[in-house]
């Protein structure tokens, strides 16, 4: 009885963690479509493959990149 | 010496079934035809081959390869051993001994390495769940999470049922009893977690025990839908809900997964390490960083499952097999599992029929879990009665839920029952069985 009593306790409680966290999720679905929030892009730099943060080292080393986006703000700047 | 007299030294495979009892010898001969039998419903299709085929031929293997060899001394009388791992080093000793047979049998056992250092620390298990994480979409659960959930609750009856059966029948402690009924939530890694913590001197046989029956959970659970599902419901098509399902992009299920990884571990710290794999896994799916999926989805689960069938194959020594506990653990392993099954279909019923049979009762045996076999066996069985009907987006929802549901049972019974904990006390105290 002993044994009875606690694998129930112990199912009621996982019961109620199971449905909380449903219940969480429905709500975070509910409220992450009301704050919209859209997908993020990363930034990348001219001549960058899609899909690719940073151009491939085999074309481009950091230093490159740095040039890039400094060339790409001062031309952004100046317009 | 002549010649002759050396063949029995040199042949040592075949001496050692000379050497050994006969009930020994002939367990040994067992294990390397089940070997081979494993690995054939591996090739077939009958069990899950990924696991089944390095299991096979590492338990074939390791029962042939036995040699008069024990250099720790702790297989008395004959000393005889293979060179692939020592499963039990250690225990038993005080610890500056234990951690010098560890250091020896490190660079002596090939898979020593990989069971000391990823398969008995759960590294493993968490590498699976961190592939499997990258596989899953999540926005399968956030579509119905209530409907997922319930099933997935439901298919936990096989560890509420065993749990008190293996206490009182089979006088288990309530500690291995629950690493025991654990198996009933099918997720190997949850296994493999519950018995490290709760009862490490179970933890191979517990987690050989698991994995062979995830396995036959493949060949089993249609047979078993079949049984309790009319042919009618079975061929149910789910009509298109009545409003469009909502799409949520990468970067919203990201954050739910997020925010519902730091919640799970927030309830259940001591789940913490496979919750936050598996959520690490939906994290980099949703990223976007494809380098980094392609690495976890692909080489990184493949190789640890690979050494995860391997190692449990070589577990199954004579050693493992032959312990006394292991044969209650294989009726009751296969129980819990079955005794799941059966919640998970009676889960998928009560759906279809509060829904008014909108719902193919089918999707809940995938509710037992055990990504994402479950939810193809659904597919599958449902597919055989009508191709057009397409049930796997929610049975992949109430596969990740059956995840939570049992994270969730696992984190509560190591909470209440691990060694310091007074729970435990007192309830072994209510069984009349005082621990000193």
């Amino acid at each position: 009885m002993v044994l009875i009593k606690f694998i129930l306790s112990l199912y009621l409680m996982a019961t109620v963690v199971a449905f909380f966290i449903a219940i969480l999720l429905g709500l975070m679905g509910r409220i992450i479509k009301i704050l919209n929030i859209q997908e993020l892009h990363p930034v990348s730099i001219p001549g960058t493959p899609p899909g690719q943060i940073m151009p491939p080292a085999a074309e481009a080393d950091y230093t490159e990149i740095a040039v890039a986006i400094a060339v790409a703000k001062r031309e952004s700047s100046s317009k | 010496m002549s010649f002759i007299e050396v063949i029995p030294d040199v042949f040592q495979g075949i001496t050692t079934l000379f050497h050994s009892e006969p009930k020994i010898a002939i367990t040994r001969i067992f294990l390397i035809l089940l070997g081979f039998t494993l690995m054939y419903l591996g090739r077939k299709g009958v069990l899950e081959a990924m696991i089944m085929i390095p299991m096979g031929l590492g338990m074939a293997t390791v029962n042939a390869s036995v040699m008069f060899f024990d250099p720790l001394s702790i297989h008395a009388p004959h000393g005889m051993s293979t060179l692939f791992l020592e499963a039990q080093v250690g225990s038993g000793l005080e610890p500056v001994q234990a951690a010098a047979d560890t250091i020896k049998i490190l660079g002596i056992d090939w898979l020593q390495p990989v069971f000391s250092l990823t398969f008995s620390n759960n590294l493993i298990a968490c590498l699976v769940f961190l592939g499997v994480g990258s596989l899953l979409d999540i926005g399968y659960v956030l579509a119905r999470p209530i409907v997922c959930m319930t099933i997935a609750m439901f298919a936990e009856l096989g560890t509420l049922v065993v749990f008190p059966l293996a206490v009182y029948f089979f006088n288990f402690t309530p500690q291995e009893a629950a690493a025991i009924a654990v198996v009933g939530g099918a997720d190997g890694p949850m296994v493999l977690f519950t018995a490290l913590v709760l009862a490490p001197p179970l933890f191979v046989p517990i987690s050989v025990v698991a994995y062979l029956y995830l396995g036959l959970a493949y060949g089993g659970y249609p047979y078993l839908v079949k049984m309790m599902i009319p042919k009618k419901l079975r061929a149910i098509k789910m009509p298109p809900p009545v409003k469009p399902p909502v799409a949520y992009n990468s970067m919203e299920k990201m954050i739910v997964a997020a925010i519902l990884c730091v919640v799970l571990s927030l309830l259940l710290p001591i789940a913490a390490p496979l919750i936050f794999c598996l959520f690490l896994g939906i994290s980099i799916r949703e990223s976007g960083v494809k380098p980094l999926q392609d690495l976890v989805s692909g080489p990184m689960l493949y190789t640890a499952t690979l050494f995860l069938g391997l190692t449990l194959g070589i577990l199954c020594d004579v050693n493992t097999i032959m312990d006394p506990k292991v044969l209650p653990l294989l009726l009751l392993g296969m129980l819990s599992l079955l005794i799941s099954g059966v919640g998970g279909i009676l889960g998928g019923l009560f759906i279809w029929w509060v829904t008014g049979g909108k719902v193919n009762p089918v999707v809940g045996i995938a509710g037992v879990s055990c990504v994402p076999t479950t939810a193809k066996v659904a597919q599958k069985v449902v597919s055989k009665e009508n191709p057009s009907s397409i049930i796997l987006p929610l049975a992949l929802g109430c596969c990740i839920s059956g995840v939570i549901t049992s994270a969730i049972i696992s984190g509560i019974f190591c909470s209440l029952l691990k060694a310091d904990s007074g729970f435990l006390v007192n309830l072994q105290q209510a069984l009349g069985n005082v621990v000193q």
